[in-house]
């Protein structure tokens, strides 16, 4: 049996196993998980063009069959830096399956982020890490992602 | 004495008003003037509708501006504004200017049906946190931010 981690851009008919492992994310989260709602929100998102998602999966070869089981995702919102004039990435999302976790799966997925900002012309990728969320954050600074102490974040709901 | 603010959204009409205001916008981050590039920078975004912007108007003359970008929450599957840039000009600081390009920024979530706004600002900015305090945002220490830049 072999095993090989291939890295691809969600297509159409991915959806469901994109579903499947954005659920489990959310539940990795700790959140409270809607499927119907998640699979909404992530097909309008798909379709509107909001995103760039890439999958890892990972491809399992017996000698007698071949098959694919999806490992992870990481989910990129493109905006404009107004600081550099230039478009820039927000990785928003990452997520590697548990089974799969400590395979190098995680740095694969940001490795491919940061080649997808340098080929689209932009300035870069920016994210934001849970602050107890020590595997991401030992991850992104191993790939030369630097903190920023300089800035605060604020948000603000509305109320309905 | 006090002045009559209007917020209007930018539209090409204005993008001389507006390149004025980002070019002071940018110069207060140390960036060095790029008329030509800030200028083609908001074009695209108001042609592309990439962001929505608005501007501060008292008497006949712009004094400040917001620009926001459209941005989502997996974690709350949802919508945001990100409120990505805040300015107004000097002396017109303490008219209340910002409050009312923020007002019109709650109000552009509200129409668009979107959850809220974010942003973030540099921690040593008192004066921008106090703005944002005043008008009931939340800061949220929770997270880290991570930059990676193609050099």
């Amino acid at each position: 049996m072999t095993e090989k981690s291939e890295i691809i851009e969600l297509e159409e008919e991915l959806l469901p196993e994109f579903f499947k492992l954005f659920h489990n994310y959310r539940i990795s989260l700790g959140l409270h998980s809607v499927p119907i709602a998640e699979e909404k929100f992530l097909t309008k998102r798909f379709h509107d063009g909001d995103f760039t998602v890439i999958l890892a999966s990972v491809m399992f070869n017996s000698g007698i069959i071949e098959y694919r089981e999806y490992s992870g995702f990481a989910i990129l919102y493109p905006f404009f830096s107004t600081i550099q004039l230039k478009k820039i990435w927000l990785l928003n999302d990452l997520y590697v399956e548990k089974k799969y976790r400590h395979q190098g799966i995680g740095t694969l997925l940001l490795e491919n982020c940061i080649s997808l900002s340098e080929k689209t012309d932009s300035c870069g990728i920016v994210l934001e890490t849970l602050i107890e969320s020590f595997g991401a954050k030992k991850l992104v600074e191993k790939r030369g992602l630097v903190r920023d102490n300089y800035t605060y974040g604020y948000y603000r709901e509305h109320k309905k | 004495m006090s002045n009559e603010i209007e917020i209007i959204q930018a539209s090409l009409e204005n993008l001389d008003e507006l390149s004025r205001l980002f070019q002071n916008y940018r110069i207060f981050y140390k960036k060095e003037p790029d008329a030509e590039g800030e200028k083609a920078f908001l074009k695209e975004r108001i042609t592309n509708k990439e962001s929505v912007i608005y501007l501060a108007k008292s008497d006949d003359k712009f004094i400040g501006f917001v620009q926001l970008f459209p941005m989502f929450s997996s974690t709350r599957v949802t919508r945001l504004w990100l409120l990505n840039d805040l300015y107004v000009d000097k002396e017109f600081r303490k008219s209340g200017a910002a409050s009312l390009l923020i007002e019109r920024s709650k109000q552009l979530a509200r129409e668009t049906n979107y959850a809220g706004l974010m942003l973030q600002t540099a921690k040593d900015n008192t004066t921008a946190q106090s703005v944002y305090d005043r008008n009931e945002f939340v800061q949220d220490d929770n997270f880290y931010s991570y930059y990676w830049f193609n050099k």
